[in-house]
């Protein structure tokens, strides 16, 4: 029986392998895409700046 | 049971009837709902902007200024009144305590609203609409309303900034 | 080291009781400072009160969040697992003495916040969003506290893997309870190293050690810690229901592959949904936005609704093999409804599952969301999940708890009978008040709605008034039964007559239905739980739809 036990049912006997498919997926798809998409927000455009600023 | 292991064989348990059909069921309500809010930037009119600009207070104090300074067209409450042309910029700022300017719109008139912050973060929320948004300090959130509903609207804050929190209100008029 | 429990039958480590006992303890005294705060918060809301002035209502606002939210559920929850990891596996307790340490981590902890937030060192609310800033203190006793729940979960994953390595449960998998349990603990690891990566940047900024936290990373990792948390609570509370449909009727859930399937989906998908704290914040990826909001394609919320058959049928399937067949809920009336803890967990479900999680998952769409967000209607959702379903899941655990660790006969058992009701009736008026209230746009965390001193008024419709009143009768009579239950554990643990064996059990210990041989892959076997279902998905349809019209119907935006 022991050795006829598929990927998914292994996994779930296992709390290791769990707590780093949890984390890995949690970390990557939230905290990470989401730092990389803050970090890269552009200033306000030169060409917008200037029209703002500039009289009309 | 909760308390012991599974019987033997329990992972090759058919599933019943009822259990099967209950979850294709919420299968495919979970898929429609995802669909729902994809296929919502396509064919919705509500949907949050996803035009953002780095900046800082002094940078986008000195640009409101401006701004303001162009259709100025008043003061209320203290504050300047200002009446910007259809498809143009204006700029909101949020300080403690205070939501500045007082707009005059246009129904049916769009406007790219630049919302950012000079210090904490504040609650962007028209009223009695009740359209909310975030503002940080340091981002220019660009968000392109449409009024569809002409009257007296304000706006507050929703995110508590300070024990003057309650006191930060404006106003936007909005012009047949 | 062991003593058999002569009423359950299992191996229980002496060393893990006092354990148990103590964060029980804790969360109890916790209990009790949050309900007190939130009535104080809820009549300073509710205009025609007013009750407390500005600094203070923050001050107690601050207070209620983290007690209610933190100290008193994860103290329990501490509690929860250490009695999951030994007691129901006839395992060891690794490590007591570090059990211990970490107990004296939260404990300390605690104290500091307590004192930082009451002494005015730390009007930041729940979240604390810089560019707010609290002193020191104050994020120091969060973090010793987050070290010492992080520790907890070690000692729980620890104590499983010695429980499977000496087999003190058997050859097969974990047991249900305990695996619930686990998905708990590893939605908690990642909850706290994101509470970790946020805090302590945040407390060297408040030292002055760094010049500044950007306040939309901030809110990103925040919220990875601060929402997640809620998912741990509900993978605990879930494991709870499943542990009380045993105990109330002997109930095993009809399939465990797909139970267990489920609780993966909550390790795959849950913790992502934080993303939905940020849907109207300036973060410029609809794509990140709609995959987290969405639990990975709502993988999590097909998990849930998995949960919300299979925790009924379970009950009703056992209740059919003994004897209770006729129409479609029999079963349901036949129930053990003289038990509080199996009221308690009926009345949980129903609430968390129509209230919380039907307004959960239409605030959580990006798009709905923009006339939802930082409304009062928020608390009212919260109040149907974590209040109307966790809370009053633990309260109902905990009656179970009284006789089996503390040993005490449930005194006042007429009133520990009541309590579950008048609770859940006074949170559903409370949540349906606060969400109507937002829904009219009146902000959460607020202090004077009638904007007094500010440069424009503005004034709520008045139908607001008659929502207000539903609130605050509701949160009252939810207070009265809080109460009521605080004063039921604290005389029982302290003043209760001791149990002496199973005939001092006030509570169902039922044994497993008989066996069941039929196949069951072509007939419905719980069909008074499929018609339930059937009748929440209605109803979460027509919500739905409700709040993509009324959307629909605002300004323009994009």
């Amino acid at each position: 029986m022991q050795e006829q036990a598929g990927f998914v049912e292994k996994l779930l006997d296992n709390p290791i392998g769990l707590l780093i498919l949890s984390n890995v997926v949690f970390f990557t798809v939230y905290i990470l895409w989401g730092l990389v998409k803050i970090e890269t927000i552009a200033p306000i455009p030169t060409a917008l700046k200037e029209i703002i600023l500039g009289g009309k | 049971m909760a308390l012991l292991s599974p019987e033997k064989g329990w992972w090759n348990k058919s599933i019943a009837k009822d259990e099967k059909t209950w979850i294709v069921f919420a299968t495919v309500v979970a898929l429609s709902l995802f669909t729902l809010m994809v296929g919502w930037h396509l064919i919705g009119k509500q949907n949050p902007s996803f035009l953002v600009y780095s900046t800082s207070p002094d940078e986008f104090y000195k640009l409101a200024h401006a701004n303001w300074e162009k259709y100025k067209v008043g003061e209320e409450g203290g504050m300047p009144v200002v009446k910007p042309p259809a498809d143009s910029d204006v700029f909101l700022v949020g300080t403690t305590w205070r939501w500045e300017p007082v707009l005059v719109l246009k129904k049916g008139a769009s406007y790219r609203f630049h919302i950012s912050s000079l210090d904490l973060l504040h609650g962007f929320s028209i009223q009695p609409v009740n359209m909310n948004f975030k503002i940080h300090p340091g981002y220019d959130y660009v968000l392109t309303f449409k009024p569809t509903s002409s009257g007296d609207f304000r706006v507050i804050c929703n995110e508590y900034c300070g024990p003057g929190h309650h006191t930060m209100i404006s106003k936007i008029t909005v012009e047949e | 080291m062991f003593l058999k429990c002569d009423i359950t039958g299992f191996n229980v480590d002496k060393r893990a009781l006092p354990l148990i006992k103590a964060n029980a303890v804790v969360s109890v005294v916790a209990f009790l400072i949050a309900i007190v705060a939130a009535l104080l918060v809820l009549l300073t809301r509710w205009q025609v009160v007013h009750l407390l002035p500005v600094d203070w209502y923050y001050r107690i606002l601050t207070l209620h969040g983290l007690v209610a939210l933190v100290v008193w559920i994860v103290f329990w929850e501490m509690a929860g697992l250490y009695f999951g990891s030994t007691v129901v596996l006839n395992a060891r307790q690794v490590s007591p003495a570090t059990g211990w340490l970490a107990f004296v981590l939260m404990v300390v902890g605690t104290a500091l916040v307590a004192f930082a937030v009451l002494t005015g060192r730390a009007d930041v609310l729940f979240t604390s969003y810089p560019p707010l800033k609290a002193q020191p203190v104050h994020y120091l006793g969060i973090i010793l506290f987050a070290v010492g729940a992080l520790i907890v979960c070690g000692l729980f994953i620890a104590n499983v893997m010695v429980a499977k390595k000496e087999k003190t449960y058997g050859d097969g998998p974990l047991p249900l309870f305990s695996f619930g349990l686990l998905t708990a603990v590893i939605l908690a690891v990642g909850t706290l190293l994101a509470g970790a990566a946020i805090y302590v940047p945040t407390f060297l900024w408040s030292l002055g050690l760094i010049d500044s936290v950007d306040s939309l990373v901030y809110r990103l990792v925040f919220w990875g810690f601060g929402h997640s948390a809620q998912q741990v609570n509900v993978a605990a509370m879930i494991s709870i229901w499943y542990l009380g449909a045993f105990l109330a009727v002997g109930g095993t859930s009809i399939n465990e592959k797909v139970s267990r399937t489920a609780f993966l989906f909550y390790l795959i998908g849950i913790n992502l949904a934080s993303a939905h704290h940020l849907l109207v914040d300036p973060i410029p990826s609809p794509s990140w936005k709609v995959v987290n909001t969405s639990y990975f394609m709502y993988l999590a919320v097909l998990a849930s609704m998995i949960h919300a058959f299979a925790v009924p049928s379970a009950i009703e399937v056992a209740q059919r093999r003994k004897g209770f067949t006729k129409g479609l809920f029999d079963w349901l009336k036949n129930c053990p409804w003289e038990n509080p803890a199996f009221v308690s967990v009926f009345l949980a479900i129903v609430i968390f599952g129509f209230i919380g999680g039907i307004t959960g998952v239409i605030n959580g769409m990006e798009q709905t969301n923009m006339i939802i967000h930082n409304t009062i209607a928020l608390p009212g959702h919260f109040k149907g999940t974590v209040v109307g379903g966790t809370t009053l899941t633990f309260m109902g655990a905990t009656y179970y708890l009284i006789p089996l660790i503390f040993r005490k006969k449930i005194s006042m058992y007429g009133v520990a009978k009541a309590v579950p009701w008048t609770f859940a009736i006074g949170i559903v008026l409370l949540s349906a008040g606060l969400s109507t209230l937002g829904y009219l746009g009146v902000p959460r965390r607020h202090w004077d709605i009638t904007f007094s001193g500010g440069p424009f008024t503005y004034t709520y419709p008045p139908i607001a008034d008659i929502f207000w009143v539903v609130a605050v009768l509701g949160g009252t009579i939810a207070f009265l039964g809080a109460l009521a239950w605080c004063l039921v554990v604290v005389v029982s643990v302290f003043f209760g007559e001791p149990v002496r064996g199973k005939q001092d059990m006030q509570l169902t210990m039922s044994s497993p239905p008989p066996p069941d041989t039929e196949r069951h892959d072509s007939r419905y076997v719980a069909p008074g739980t499929f018609a339930l279902t059937i009748v929440f998905m209605i109803a979460f349809l027509i919500f739905v739809t409700l709040n993509w019209g009324w959307l629909s119907i605002m300004w323009e935006v994009k």
